[in-house]
């Protein structure tokens, strides 16, 4: 039998990371769970996600620091990093442009409110 | 029973107005009409408990203190739902998380919450938060007790909230 995959969910908003976790356990994975990108990369450290789901705007350290951290890593640049942002609109690729002009790149991106469904396909797509 | 369980985290809101809105079956709806008041007016409710007994509807609500003064000139305009409105300054909220559907860990907080000393005003639970109003002069030191008597991961996120996302 095959071990399940670890999925870490990050996200200051409770309830959101406990609807993805659910709906993630549902689909047979294993979950962590981070508030902000300080919690996040202790998760990370602890034990090594498949896959990280990663909000943007949260405390103390955000999901664009945090994705800068993990993919400038030679540790930690193959994990799959899927960002949900609140301004799709203004991110038109994975390669998204900072006001202050510096660039994240992440494996894939997902508008919210988040289609759960979505989501799941999103992930399933990125760990293959 | 221990008398500490695991919690991910605590979150404090920022200081708001407690509303509370009764209406009697013979009564148009007083709380969808201040529901609607509160959305044509980009309001957030950053807390929302209704209840519906033998006829009669009340509603539990919250507002940042800063919308206070202009929540409350658009529901002077309406005298019917004014007449109906009680309302409570400076409360906040402290909501912990996850409650995972355990009883007991509804218990274990509100007893938690009964030995600060602190009111309570409101309680509702979420997905994940188990959220009650109290005073917002006695937020601060409620979480720290509360913190003390619950296991929170090392480098937890900080209780106070440092972003606000605000519907424009």
């Amino acid at each position: 039998m095959s071990e399940k995959q670890l999925i870490l969910v990050v996200d200051d908003d409770p309830d959101l990371v406990e609807s993805v976790s659910m709906k993630l356990e549902s689909e047979d994975f294993r979950v962590a769970k981070a508030y902000d990108g300080i919690e996040a990369m202790d998760r990370i450290k602890e034990e090594r996600p498949a896959l990280v789901i990663l909000d943007v705007m949260m405390p103390r350290k955000n999901g664009y620091e945090l994705c800068d951290e993990l993919k400038a890593s030679d540790q930690y640049k193959d994990i799959a990093i899927v960002l949900l942002t609140a301004v799709a609109d203004a991110v038109t690729s994975t390669s998204y442009t900072h006001m202050d002009g510096k660039t994240t790149m992440a494996d894939d991106f997902i508008p919210k409110p988040i289609e759960l469904d979505k989501l799941m396909e999103m992930v399933k797509e990125n760990l293959e | 029973m221990s008398d500490t369980l695991r919690a991910d985290g605590i979150k404090l809101s920022l200081e708001m107005t407690l509303i509370f809105i009764r209406s009697s079956s013979s009564e148009l709806d007083l709380n969808a009409r201040f529901l609607k008041l509160m959305g044509e007016n980009r309001i957030n409710l950053p807390f929302l408990c209704n209840a519906a007994r033998d006829g009669s509807k009340s509603g539990t609500y919250c507002i940042f203190s800063e919308d206070t003064p202009r929540a409350k000139r658009f529901i002077a305009g309406d005298e019917t739902l004014a007449a109906c409105l009680d309302d409570l300054p400076s409360v906040g909220s402290i909501s912990v998380f996850p409650h995972n559907f355990n009883l007991a860990f509804l218990g274990h907080m509100l007893r938690l919450l009964g030995q600060s000393g602190a009111p309570l005003y409101g309680l509702a639970t979420s997905i994940s938060a188990l959220t009650m109003i109290t005073d917002f002069s006695r937020l601060e030191e409620t979480a720290a007790h509360l913190a003390r008597h619950v296991s929170l991961p090392g480098n937890h996120s900080p209780f106070n909230p440092d972003i606000r996302i605000k519907s424009m």
